[in-house]
């Protein structure tokens, strides 16, 4: 069976002055499955989910690579087409619904927007029944307030009710947890585990906090600067990560006894476009030869796990 | 020795359109002692920020006190800001805005320098600013550059120090990390620890990230809603939560243990 979304050797760059933004990634979303993209501000996550929906910002073209979504590419596709298929077969939520929601626009106006721009009569009773899948309490209350009048969790619920309207195949969620407390981040997962299990929803989750991603996902890609580090399940990549930047990514949130120095990686990330012909993370690595700097390692398949690197990690211990 | 005491603090705002009365606090009280770091967590608008502000002198309360190292607050301000400021310092979640952009490193570390320290002399001034920086982990020749040639984490560390330069006993940490990247969140909480240990200072470390509360503090005060509705080591109040929203705070916590 072919996979829901394919997204084929992909690489980006500013399309001024052609520098690299994202360097040939490949990966993979099954049919009902929720993966996991994690990396740094600045590793290419973002801009690697926006080109699915070909949102690319202007400054930033594709350079080779192709999506497809359900086999067709998108990448190929009309601007008319692709609009058939965003917010109606994938959707999308982002960190901050505030930026996403028009400030000047009541709440059930904008929901139905959506539904009129892809044809179909929006009525008010269905809007409000989508607000409360979301479990808003008062979805009539709602219809008819702005978006300013509501909290950072009541607005991600209303952005989510949007994106699941159409009852999409697949979620881009974007840290759309982010910016909200503990609490109501905690509300906000449950929802979407549950829309995800209602409407046998696939679903990428972007973000850079770890620990939410454990719980949200089956797969974790990792990416650092520009590229793949290393793809695999869950369990894997928390247990035995051989990236070694993955490891020291896992080490720097594993349990330490109270007050102990945390396990740290130094330096800093460096831009895609500047090491094209080695290892990304080849000066901050611990366990980086001669070859790191001279070579590009590719990411290959060790059975479940896939991982970019000459010298991988052993044994995971911290 | 206490550090800080905050005796039964109440304040209260009038909201902006000026028909509703918001009470920021209702009655905080604790106790720090020297030396030792205080996480402080609670949802946005519980009063987390209130309460530090009152604490470093920048709001005043509608009644109770705050008071540092035996002296209450109000004495101490009144005499001289700068013995305030001086005991207590400031650093925010965002490095970026809380330097300014035209101003080098190293301006903006000597200026502190000179306000606490008049009497060094030019030399002297230099040095003790290149001294601030190395404690911090930036490098001497780094001092030359302005603010947006530095990484998120490399411009925690420089507001760090300026926060140094005035010779704190007390530190207060707003939200420290939560504006950089995980792998450079471990380095700057590393260095908070080495500094507290090296110069006994005492921190008030506010946070939502629940993880790192648990691994700096000795001793947390939960906030809800103006109120301290638990306090206690992180044992204390995760084997025996009294208060309702501190049991939905602790199911709330996201964690990879789990696998």
């Amino acid at each position: 069976m072919t996979a829901l979304l394919q997204v084929k050797n992909l690489s980006l760059q500013t399309r001024a002055d052609k520098r690299l933004l994202v360097d040939n990634v490949s990966f993979e979303i099954q049919e009902g499955e929720s993966v996991g993209l994690v990396g740094e501000s600045g590793s290419g996550k973002t801009l690697t989910a926006l080109s699915i929906l070909g949102l690319l910002p202007r400054a930033v073209e594709v350079k080779s690579g192709e999506i497809l979504f359900k086999g067709e590419s998108i990448s190929q596709m009309s601007s008319a087409s692709l609009q058939q298929i965003r917010g109606n077969r994938i959707s999308m939520i982002y960190q901050d619904p505030m930026t996403s929601l028009n400030p000047m626009m009541k709440i059930g106006k904008q929901i139905q927007e959506v539904l009129t721009a892809h044809g179909i009569d929006g009525s008010k009773e269905r809007v409000i029944e989508a607000l409360r899948n979301v479990e808003i309490p008062n979805p009539e209350e709602c219809f008819s307030s702005y978006p300013h009048e509501f909290s950072g969790g009541m607005r991600q619920r209303v952005m989510i009710a949007m994106a699941m309207l159409l009852k999409p195949n697949l979620l881009l969620a974007d840290e759309p947890t982010t910016a909200l407390d503990v609490t109501i981040q905690r509300q906000i997962l449950n929802l979407v585990n549950k829309e995800r299990i209602e409407n046998s929803l696939s679903l990428l989750w972007i973000s850079h906090d770890l620990s939410v991603v454990s719980e949200m996902v089956e797969r974790v890609i990792v990416m650092y600067a520009g590229r793949i580090a290393e793809i695999g399940v869950v369990k894997d990549i928390f247990h035995n990560p051989r990236h070694p930047y993955t490891h020291g990514l896992i080490g720097s949130i594993v349990k330490r006894s109270h007050q102990e120095r945390l396990l740290s990686i130094p330096g800093i990330p460096p831009k895609p476009w500047t090491i094209e012909s080695s290892c990304s993370f080849a000066e901050r690595c611990p366990r980086a030869e001669s070859d790191c700097t001279s070579q590009k390692p590719i990411l290959q398949n060790q059975g479940s796990q896939a991982y970019a690197c000459f010298h991988p990690e052993v044994s995971s211990s911290w | 020795m206490v550090a800080v005491r905050v005796e039964n603090l109440f304040k209260s705002y009038v909201s902006q359109s000026k028909d509703r009365q918001i009470q920021a606090l209702s009655g905080v009280s604790f106790d720090l002692q020297k030396g030792e770091i205080l996480g402080v967590v609670g949802e946005s608008g519980c009063g987390k920020s209130t309460l530090t502000r009152m604490i470093a002198g920048l709001e005043k309360p509608d009644s109770g006190t705050v008071s540092i190292q035996g002296k209450p607050l109000e004495v101490i301000a009144r005499y001289n800001a700068k013995d305030r400021t001086r005991v207590v310092q400031l650093v925010f979640q965002d490095p970026y805005s809380s330097l300014n952009p035209r101003q080098t490193v190293f301006q903006a570390i000597h200026e502190v320098v000179r306000i606490y320290e008049p009497n060094l002399s030019k030399v002297e001034a230099a040095s003790r600013v290149n001294q601030l920086l190395s404690q911090v982990g930036i490098s001497n020749d780094l001092a030359s550059r302005y603010p947006h040639q530095f990484s998120g984490g490399q411009r925690q560390r420089i507001c760090i120090a300026r926060s140094l330069a005035a010779n704190p006993e007390i530190l207060i940490l707003d939200e420290p990390v939560s504006a950089l990247d995980v792998s450079v969140r471990a380095e700057i909480i590393n260095l908070l620890l080495d500094l507290k240990e090296k110069m006994n200072l005492t921190y008030i470390f506010v946070s939502h990230d629940l993880e790192i509360v648990k691994h700096v503090s000795d001793k947390i005060v939960v906030m809800f809603k103006g109120q301290i509705v638990e306090s206690g080591t992180w044992t204390e109040i995760m084997d025996t939560p009294k208060n309702e929203y501190t049991k939905t705070l602790i199911a709330a916590i996201p964690s990879i243990n789990k696998f």
